[in-house]
């Protein structure tokens, strides 16, 4: 006989419900937490706990029991616990259950992180803003850069203080100009003057790691927390040697330059390449990025392997190619011409649904991944998307822009800000005060003259 | 000392340790004061500066000691210089509820006036400024292309068809002002079937698979006649800087959107290229219309056709005709009935039909059947 799961549907461990060890057993456990659950009365033994762990249950007088799970290490960096528990009574009654949540080691504190603008204030700020960019040709462009930037980062708390956007227009305009000379140069030199494309190409590569560094340093340097700013320092050849993909970029570009193009099994082989390396690279080029960020003299660190990208990666393109398959052989099934303008609805349609999802998955579960294997000083962070949640966003988002012409844009934005940051929290191993400044302020006011370039968004 | 004009209190930043201090912040006049978590400081009041206001959130205000105290907005605070002297006037206008519908209103009347006025009027005044040469070599560049990319395949076609059809283009164009500029390429395709482009600079490609469904010599000067069309009035080059045109306004509009939610983005330039493109092939109809018309053939050899294939796709096409690239095929035909009958009377024909298809020119979309 099964009893119905009294533990329903998710828990969320809190990372302060974790308990150090008190009698360390075993060298790979840090920690225990304990997690109630109303049972039936009786004797209950606990009969199989997740395979990392292993716990009992703790009867008291009332029906409330505690399961105790115990941590092991691994969950120092960042670990995800996703479990069902049986327990079974003496007279055979199972009851089964499931844990989910995500465990930290031991936290002092959490920093809770909430976003707390209202669509109806970004409403105003977006239409504004658009207008006037629309009105100047794209020169107030810089100007709404900064009030949207300054709207997220003062809307956005940690442990009740709101993050700063330290960049001012002018230098945004600038970068912008910048960037927009440069582009013009690669339109017109892969358009109209393909002769000078393999010079425009070689430029661009031999700029990028610049422009990679710059970007990122900029951002982080116009990024501030309690007076303090954020910091990218990477060196020019660590970028080349990161970005490069152990060669595989420069052979792309090269194989532009020199129209290897025509030579369709190089082509295809050098973008297998690419493609599969792609989950490795990523993983290299966020640990990059992450460890040369510092803030208050503390180094971020990421702790990604390829293979863990690369699961994301796979699952989300297979379930897109069984969309595409299904949908692609239940037309054929039902002998719909292809020249049909049925056809393209019919089959457009689950294939836009289809990449939602795997799009949705792809942000909810890197994203997840990211944070959850970061660190920064003292601070770990727990990110609890989900890619169905994220997909329903989506999908919800983009019926409404599009039923409301457009307007309800600002909406869709708050919202999916509000679920993100609803989603993430900061958790402190340390002390707040293992931060240290050297009242940067004044030194990033003094280097604000160093534009932003291509305005790049590598956002993590 | 007098009064202080303004107490705030606040969380105090020192820029050495991310810890609030509880701190009360007071201005008289020329002078301003810290107290609090046990200093008193005094600074020269006209050198604070704070941040502009934003929403509701709090501002911070700078002390030239590097120091930085966050506060509730405050009007008063507005006494003190703004760190970013040119977002004060945006900051006003972003507080009111009439600016901003106000706003959309002139959002909306803008992009429709540009949609419908401004970028087809730049369109013709950027084409004006590209001389007939380097149109040319773009043609030739992109025909390169396609031959490259095995859109083409060398003409099966013999000589004397060429030759036949060849007289009957120059006949065509003899007229034209760019008439050195024209050039008559004949191709076989696989990939495309029965088409015709008009690539930019004069430079037109019929395929083997529309020569031979055109059943009379009328036809082919119908077909010819419609990508003449096209390179007289320079579509490719319009298309090309309208289409860019639409990518970058586009982009602005939808930058908001384009991170949250999936392919929405694209829809509103999809839809304004669609709309010029339909604009362009009646263009170019009436263009041939006239043409065919001053060398004595019907324009009903032209509806002829454009008829049989259209019996398989008329539904279909109506329901679609806002997403589709060209115009409804039976106004086509319809049109070119009706202009036939204004001189001549209708001129039956026999011939087998097949759609005038599409000559974009956008690297992509180079020719693609619909």
């Amino acid at each position: 006989m099964k009893l119905k799961p009294e533990i329903e549907a998710e828990i969320t461990v809190l990372p302060n419900d974790v308990n150090p060890c008190k009698s360390a057993l075993r060298d790979d456990i840090i920690g225990y937490y304990e997690c109630p659950i109303v049972l039936p009365n009786g004797t209950w033994d606990c009969r199989m706990v997740f395979p990392n762990a292993s716990g009992r249950v703790e009867l008291g007088e009332t029906a409330t029991a505690l399961i105790r799970f115990l941590i092991p290490n691994e969950a120092l960096q960042g670990l995800r616990l996703d479990n069902t528990f049986q327990l079974l009574r003496e007279d055979g009654i199972i009851a089964t259950g499931k844990v989910t949540g995500f465990i930290v080691p031991p936290i002092k504190h959490v920093l809770k992180l909430e976003f707390i603008g209202s669509s109806r204030e970004y409403f105003r700020i977006w239409a504004v803003n658009l207008c006037l960019t629309l009105v100047t040709l794209g020169i107030f462009s810089a100007w709404a850069k900064v009030r949207k930037r300054r709207y997220f980062y003062s809307h956005t708390l940690l442990d009740g203080t709101p993050f700063q956007y330290l960049g001012q227009p002018f230098p945004i305009l600038r970068g912008r100009i910048i960037g927009a000379t440069l582009f013009a140069v690669y339109y017109m030199s892969s358009h109209f003057l393909t002769s000078l494309l393999p010079y425009v190409l070689a430029l661009g590569a031999v700029l990028a790691p610049w422009v990679i560094i710059r970007s990122t340093a900029f951002k982080a340097r116009y990024s501030a927390f309690r007076n303090m700013t954020f910091r990218f320092e990477g060196n020019y050849w660590d970028t080349v040697k990161v970005a490069s993909a152990w060669g595989v970029v420069p052979a792309i570009i090269i194989g532009m330059m020199f129209k290897w193009w025509n030579i369709t099994w190089l082509q295809a082989a050098l973008f297998a390449i690419a493609g599969l390396l792609f989950p490795w690279w990523i993983s290299r080029f966020k640990s990059f990025l992450v460890g040369h960020t510092a803030f208050g003299g503390k180094n971020g660190q990421l702790f990604t392997t390829g293979e863990e990208f690369f699961g994301i990666y796979f699952l989300a393109g297979i379930f897109f190619v069984l969309i595409i398959s299904v949908a692609g052989l239940s037309l054929s099934i039902f002998h719909i011409s292809k020249h049909s303008a049925y056809y393209v609805a019919l089959f457009s349609i689950p294939a836009y649904v289809g990449n939602v999802f795997s799009y949705a998955y792809i942000q909810a579960h890197t994203s997840n991944l990211f944070w959850n294997k970061a660190t920064l000083g003292p601070l770990r962070f727990c990110s609890t998307l989900r890619g169905l949640t994220m997909a329903k966003y989506y999908l919800t988002n983009a019926l409404a822009i599009i039923a409301s012409a457009g307007l309800l844009t600002p909406w869709a934005v708050m919202r999916t800000m509000k679920y993100r940051a609803d989603n993430l929290c900061v958790l402190v191993t340390g002390e707040l005060t293992d931060f240290s400044g050297s009242n940067m302020t004044l030194v990033s006011a003094a280097g604000a003259e160093v534009g932003e370039f291509f305005d790049m968004d590598l956002s993590l | 000392m007098s009064d202080a004009t303004m107490i705030v209190e606040g969380a105090y930043f020192d820029g050495y340790k991310p810890v609030g201090l509880p701190i009360l912040f007071s201005v008289h006049g020329e002078e301003s004061t810290l107290t609090g978590a046990g200093m008193i400081r005094t600074y020269r009041t006209s050198l604070l500066t704070v941040t502009p206001r934003i929403g509701s959130a709090g501002r911070f205000i700078y002390f030239p000691d590097g120091g930085q105290l966050l506060c509730a907005d405050n009007q008063c605070l507005d006494l003190l210089a703004s760190d970013s002297p040119t977002e004060g006037p945006v900051a006003w206008l972003e507080e009111r509820v009439g600016v901003a519908i106000g706003c959309v209103v002139l959002i909306v009347v803008l992009l429709l006036c540009v949609y419908a006025f401004g970028l087809p009027a730049a369109a013709d005044w950027t084409v004006t400024k590209v001389s007939m040469e380097t149109e040319h070599s773009l043609g030739l560049d992109a025909l390169f292309w396609l031959d490259n990319k095995k859109w083409f395949q060398p003409t099966e076609l013999d000589n004397a068809e060429q030759v036949r059809i060849s007289h009957i283009f120059s006949t065509l164009v003899s007229g034209s002002k760019m008439a050195p500029n024209y050039r008559l390429e004949f191709r076989l395709s696989k990939s495309m079937g029965a088409n015709a482009l008009a690539l930019p600079g004069g430079i037109i490609v019929i395929t083997d698979e529309m020569v031979s469904l055109a059943g009379s010599e009328d036809e082919i000067a119908a077909v010819l006649a419609h990508e003449i069309g096209h390179a007289e009035l320079r579509h490719a080059m319009k298309q090309a800087t309208q289409s860019s045109a639409v990518a970058a306004v586009a982009a602005v509009v939808t930058s908001d959107a384009s991170s949250f939610t999936v392919a929405v983005a694209g829809l509103p330039a999809l839809l304004a290229n669609t709309k010029y493109s339909r604009e362009f092939e009646t263009e170019a109809d009436e263009f041939a219309f006239k043409l065919l018309k001053q060398h004595g053939i019907s324009p009903a050899a032209f509806a002829s056709l454009m008829e049989r294939l259209s019996t398989d796709h008329e539904e279909e096409e109506k329901a679609i005709s806002f997403l589709s690239t060209h115009p409804v095929t039976a106004d086509r035909i319809k049109r070119a009935r009706e202009l036939s009958a204004e001189k001549k009377g209708d001129h039956p024909s026999d011939a087998g039909t097949e759609m005038i298809k599409l000559d974009e020119t956008d690297e992509e979309g180079w020719g693609l059947k619909k």
